[in-house]
């Protein structure tokens, strides 16, 4: 005779965003030659904004030729000191120069899209009759936020003593994926939880193709013991990864019931259905645009003992990727003695 | 540097030393009305050779070329419409080789890069051929003994490839008698 699972609960998925969550400025100096040149562009840059990209070196004016911008290969700006004007723009798709603001140091773009992601070089020319030149390169990431809140499904009102609780946290899209990390009584889970209390695992998938994503998480659930928790790729890693969610292939799948098996497999269950709280964020939905807007989807699996959750809780929240501090949303999941309440706040 | 060079699509260009290396420059522009004004070659991200259309040298353009790396050997040509353009150096030295990269600058359209590896293929010199005991032998060899051993060594040295040896025997036996 199963018992209830006496705890009370909140759930946490606490996004993060796979940029390393801070929009300053990347400085670097390379000395080429005599010179040093000192460039300066974004890591990172939210959809829509400006963005100041810093190109600039000890060479008096009369001595500079022309300072170019490149995307890639093509240029796009030029600023040739002895012209008049002294700025050009040569046009490129996914770039917008605002050039009352750009000088022969500072290019200002603005209202960036996610195709204005990508590596920016400059060129710094001395005048004749050599023309001794310096090229620097950079990358500038757009970002978009997700529009919605993370949100818990498949969560279940009644836990036996011995039933898994197992709960997918869904975060996106947004450019690129969010990072999910779970809690639980505000503690991230990837520390151990006091036995017998344990976790199964906490799942993020992390292959690019679609077919695959889902062989990937049946391996990653081969694992029996501890996970690590979420950690999507880092920083340098912004390459594409596509989520089954996205192309709609996966909808219709049947909504998670208390029948669900308790072998560790955690990927082959894929339940597309949209999340049963009302909320903002759709699942599955991607913005038009070059951007490679992306899902997040966690899976956690863990076994709640009762006696050691007095106040046990699941929380959910995400936080906004690239404001300097984490905001966290809760949705409380509740749970406690004589019933399990799910609520949002 | 390097970042930007894996941008810049690459053109290998083979010479052997002594001749006339062509080193091709894309000139050409889509856009009419349009023309150079400046053209740039970097060896190894160092100027060494510049075309000035700029201003007063429209119609006579400015060359300037770095004398300690191209002595007198290089020159710049463009034909009439400006579509094809070279670096001719000439004759070729074995210090030339490398990554050239030519930089033109338009007058409308943006700027072109493009670049060029050249390679000067230096041929080995002129066999030797040695006897056992290591003298050279200008044209003939012995005598030697009948029912002895005739050994010669054919010694190659220079060039920049493994080297093929070929024998090629021919006997000529003297008349009898």
């Amino acid at each position: 005779m199963n018992t209830l699972l006496q705890s009370l609960g909140r759930g946490l998925c606490s996004s993060v965003s796979g940029v390393m969550g801070n929009l300053s400025s990347h400085v670097s100096h390379s000395v080429l030659g005599l010179e040093s040149v000192h460039i300066q562009v974004p890591v990172a840059v939210l959809v829509g904004t400006s963005a100041t990209l810093v190109c600039e070196c000890d060479l008096p004016d009369e001595d500079l030729y022309s300072v170019k911008w490149y995307k890639g290969k093509h240029e796009f700006f030029r600023y040739t000191s002895k012209e008049i004007p002294s700025i050009k723009i040569f046009p490129k798709a996914g770039i917008s120069v605002n050039v009352n603001l750009s000088n022969a140091s500072h290019l200002v773009l603005v209202n960036v899209e996610p195709q204005s992601s990508g590596k920016y070089s400059c060129e710094i020319t001395e005048a004749a009759p050599s023309f001794h030149t310096k090229i620097a390169t950079r990358t500038m990431n757009v970002v978009d936020l997700p529009t919605g809140e993370p949100q818990i499904v498949d969560m279940k009102s009644y836990y036996g003593a011995e039933e898994f609780l197992e709960v997918e946290c869904r975060a996106g899209p947004s450019l690129p994926a969010p990072k999910l990390e779970w809690f639980v009584n505000d503690l991230p889970v990837r520390q151990p939880l006091q036995a017998p209390s344990r976790l199964e695992y906490a799942t993020q998938p992390t292959s690019s193709s679609k077919p695959s994503s889902s062989g990937s998480r049946k391996k990653q659930s081969a694992k029996s013991s501890l996970h690590q928790p979420s950690t999507v790729p880092s920083t340098g890693e912004l390459e594409s990864r596509e989520n089954d969610l996205e192309d709609g292939t996966a909808r219709g799948g049947p909504s998670s019931t208390t029948g669900r098996p308790l072998a560790g497999v955690a990927g082959s269950t894929t339940t597309q259905d949209p999340p049963p709280t009302t909320g903002n964020g759709t699942s599955g939905e991607q913005r038009k645009g070059a951007g490679r807007y992306e899902l997040s989807v966690s899976r956690l699996k863990l076994l709640l003992e009762h006696g050691h959750f007095h106040n046990g809780k699941l929380k959910v929240g995400g936080s906004v990727p690239a404001r300097p501090e984490v905001e966290t949303i809760f949705f409380l999941c509740l749970f406690f003695s004589s019933f399990v309440r799910l609520r949002q706040s | 540097m390097d970042e930007f060079r894996a941008y810049v699509p690459t053109h290998l260009e083979k010479v052997l030393v002594n001749e006339t290396a062509q080193i091709k420059c894309d000139v050409s522009s889509n856009l009419t009305n349009d023309r150079i004004l400046l053209v740039v070659w970097y060896k190894d991200n160092v100027p060494i050779y510049s075309f000035d259309t700029r201003g007063p040298h429209v119609n006579s353009p400015s060359h300037w070329k770095d004398v300690a790396i191209l002595e007198d050997r290089a020159n710049f040509k463009t034909t009439r419409e400006q579509s094809r353009a070279m670096l001719v150096i000439s004759p070729v030295q074995k210090k030339d080789a490398g990554i050239f990269r030519c930089r033109v600058d338009f007058l409308l359209s943006p700027t072109k890069n493009s670049n060029v590896n050249l390679e000067v293929v230096v041929p080995p010199d002129v066999p030797k051929i040695h006897n056992e005991a290591g003298v050279v032998l200008p044209s003939h060899a012995g005598p030697y003994e009948e029912g002895g051993d005739l050994v010669l060594i054919c010694v190659v040295t220079g060039g920049m490839y493994p080297v093929d040896f070929f024998t090629i025997f021919q006997p000529n036996l003297p008349d009898a008698g």
